[in-house]
């Protein structure tokens, strides 16, 4: 019993199907009944044949007793012979698994079947006994009513085993007979209920990314109504928190915005009073100032790309790359950096505009803050991939695993920026469905998009 | 000026009255919703610097309670909200222009300026660089006082360049400015008005080419302005 369970645990835990496994399930536990069924009924029937044939052979005995055992005693003292052999006719198989030995006590005569065990191999002992020789006997004593004469019968245990495997198989060949056809009704039945699971299944795959509506409950099934309650509650769950991520990014832009505004404005003012003393510090003030700034929004950037985007919009990469470079040109002059560009005249992708501007903003914002001056950078796109390269300064140390953790700067601290950059470039990529690849080697920076 | 300055942040309101005040502005600061809409219904304003996360009621309900009582004085929203879709809805709901915090105190008051100019019919028809002249009533170009003779797509090509000299105008961007949306533009359509243009302009480096992006505009024997 523990290996079969074993045998179905391990098949159960090979198969990832739950349609299979309920299949597996119904069919192990329908041959284990089976099995114990048959069992049961095969013992039941050896008990019943058993019981049967001993009743024979008490009436057997009983018979001979009357009838043979006195005859014979006469007539083998009439005509001075010690025993009679009563020869097989050979007119059935079954003549020889049957066989009787009637002997005087003292041993003076004896009748016997041809063939049956002697005395010295099967002494006679009153009532049922087993003997085992080269098949298995069951053996019946009684003593003739004169307490002059016994009798021993015995018949051969095959005898009653064909009779006892034939009624085990009858009983066995239908529940086999029926199992295909039991497995077939199962696995329908199973379909039909899972019917409703894939049509659940079917309905999650063509939501939208922003479509938190519930499931309408249907009578599908208790099951499936209990998946759908679930769903719903977590689709519930989910709008809620998107709804306060998004509260939140708009309470922290407010509260973050406004005091730095009013830093800013009051340190510009600062900065055109005419006392002279403080100049210096004042703008380094302000410089600060613009960098927290430039902190704070790209940690709202940040949260705001992490949270869910709509990919409804589709736009054309090709534009939004001129209009970055366009938009960035003036820092590009400012370092007297070359531009190596091909571009796709067109390139359409999911996703609004505006995210693949920020995405391609930040890659080349990068570029252009890490790029020694002079230098070149290069952009490539295609219909199914984006490259950027820029070479980068040798005193600059990047670990390229490092590159989109938060904050992460690697040892170019003297380089502004707060670490942002790339990290909102994967979140963007996660959610806009590329591939993002960052390679350093010989001092070279390149961001491989992989655009599916 | 008379500016009317709407801002619940004390620190931020302050700041900014004083940063106008130093700039020739004459500014009324309140900070609330009731208290703008009040000073409106007492005092005429030139503009109105409204913020839109306000104690008392939203600023987007100044806005439509202005715009409502037919007050045409321009609005300038100052917002610390960077969603796109509010800002197109204050616009569309009557705001004439809008920055986002933090700003920089010298384009508040450039843009404040912008805005009563325009309000005031101040504003200049004509766009120049160098020598070149453009005058988006007349629509007259001149160069060298000279008028040249440009087609209407050549005309606003010419007007988008000279709006931000110097600054360089993606493909697409020019293409947007120059053909009308439902118009079938040809891809080489652009390049073939800018060539054109060139010719007429009768130097090539008026227009640079920016490869792979756009163009710019720039005088000639001249970088980037």
């Amino acid at each position: 019993m523990r290996s079969f369970t074993d045998a179905l645990t391990s098949l159960l835990g090979k198969s990832t199907s739950i349609r299979r496994r309920i299949l597996i399930a119904v069919s192990a536990v329908y041959l284990l009944c089976s099995g114990i069924t048959v069992s049961w009924i095969y013992l039941e029937v050896r008990h019943e044949v058993d019981e049967l044939f001993d009743a024979e052979m008490i009436q057997q005995a009983k018979t001979l007793a009357v009838i043979v055992a006195e005859p014979a005693r006469l007539q083998l003292t009439t005509s001075k012979a010690q025993s009679l052999v009563v020869p097989s006719l050979q007119q059935h198989s079954y003549e020889d698994r049957i066989a009787y030995r009637i002997e005087a006590l003292d041993g003076s005569w004896q009748v016997l079947t041809e063939g049956v065990p002697d005395a010295a191999t099967v002494p006679f002992q009153m009532g049922f006994t087993t003997y085992q020789g080269e098949q298995l006997w069951h053996v019946f004593g009684m003593l003739t009513a004169d307490g002059q004469s016994r009798i021993l019968l015995l018949q051969e245990d095959e005898f009653r085993a064909e009779l006892r495997s034939d009624l085990a198989i009858d009983t066995i060949f239908p529940v086999l007979l029926l199992l295909p056809l039991m497995l077939w009704l199962g696995w329908l039945a199973i379909h039909r209920g899972f019917k409703s699971f894939a049509r659940l299944a079917q309905q999650l795959r063509l939501r939208s990314n922003n479509n938190y509506a519930p499931f309408p409950l249907a009578d599908e099934g208790e099951e499936v109504d209990l998946v759908k309650r679930s769903l719903n509650h977590y689709l519930a769950r989910i709008e809620q928190s998107f709804a306060r991520e998004k509260r939140f990014s708009a309470d922290a832009a407010h509260e973050l915005r406004t005091p730095l505004a009013a830093l800013k404005v009051r340190l510009q003012r600062l900065q055109e009073s005419p006392s002279g003393d403080l100049q210096q510090e004042i703008t380094e003030l302000l410089e600060s100032t613009n960098r927290i700034i430039n902190l704070v929004e790209s940690l709202l950037t940040l949260a705001k790309v992490e949270g869910q985007l709509e990919l409804t919009d589709t736009c054309d990469l090709a534009k939004v790359w001129r209009q970055v470079l366009a938009d960035n040109y003036a820092r590009i002059e400012a370092k007297q950096l070359h531009t190596e560009i091909h571009l796709e005249a067109s390139c359409k992708r999911a996703g609004a505009a505006s995210y693949w501007y920020l995405l391609c903003n930040n890659l080349l914002d990068n570029a252009i803050k890490y790029a020694p001056a002079q230098s070149s950078i290069q952009l490539t796109l295609e219909q199914h991939q984006m490259l950027l390269c820029n070479p980068v300064d040798s005193q600059h140390q990047l670990d390229i695993t490092r590159l989109t953790e938060r904050f992460y700067r690697g040892k170019q601290l003297h380089v502004q920026g707060a670490g942002l950059g790339l990290s909102i470039v994967a979140h963007l990529a996660t959610q806009l469905q590329v591939e993002p690849e960052f390679n350093y080697h010989d001092q070279r920076f390149c961001v491989q998009l992989y655009l599916r | 000026m008379h500016i009317l300055l709407v801002e619940d942040d004390a620190m931020l309101g302050q700041a900014v009255a004083l940063g106008l005040n130093d700039r020739g502005f004459n500014v009324a600061w309140v900070q609330t919703g009731a208290a703008a809409i009040s000073a409106l219904q007492h005092h005429a304003y030139q503009a109105m610097i409204l913020d839109l996360g306000l104690p008392d009621l939203e600023g987007s309900r100044v806005l439509i309670n202005c715009r409502k009582r037919g007050l045409r004085l321009p609005i300038l929203i100052l917002t610390a909200r960077d969603n796109s879709h509010e800002i197109v809805q204050q616009l569309d709901n009557g705001a004439d222009d809008y920055l986002t915090k933090p700003f920089d105190l010298n384009e508040l008051g450039a843009r404040l300026r912008a805005l009563i100019r325009r309000q005031q019919g101040h504003t200049s028809a004509t766009l120049s660089l160098g020598e070149l002249q453009l005058n988006t009533e007349t629509r007259v170009v001149q160069l060298q006082q000279q008028p040249i003779s440009l087609s209407r797509r050549e005309f606003e090509l010419l007007k988008a360049l000279i709006l931000q000299p110097g600054r360089v105008h993606s493909r697409d961007q020019l293409e947007a400015s120059v053909f009308d949306q439902d118009t079938d533009i040809e891809s080489n359509a652009l390049e073939v008005h800018v060539s054109n243009l060139r010719k007429k302009l009768g130097n090539k480096e008026w227009i640079e080419t920016i490869r792979g992006i756009g163009y710019r505009l720039k005088q000639p024997g001249q970088g980037a302005q």
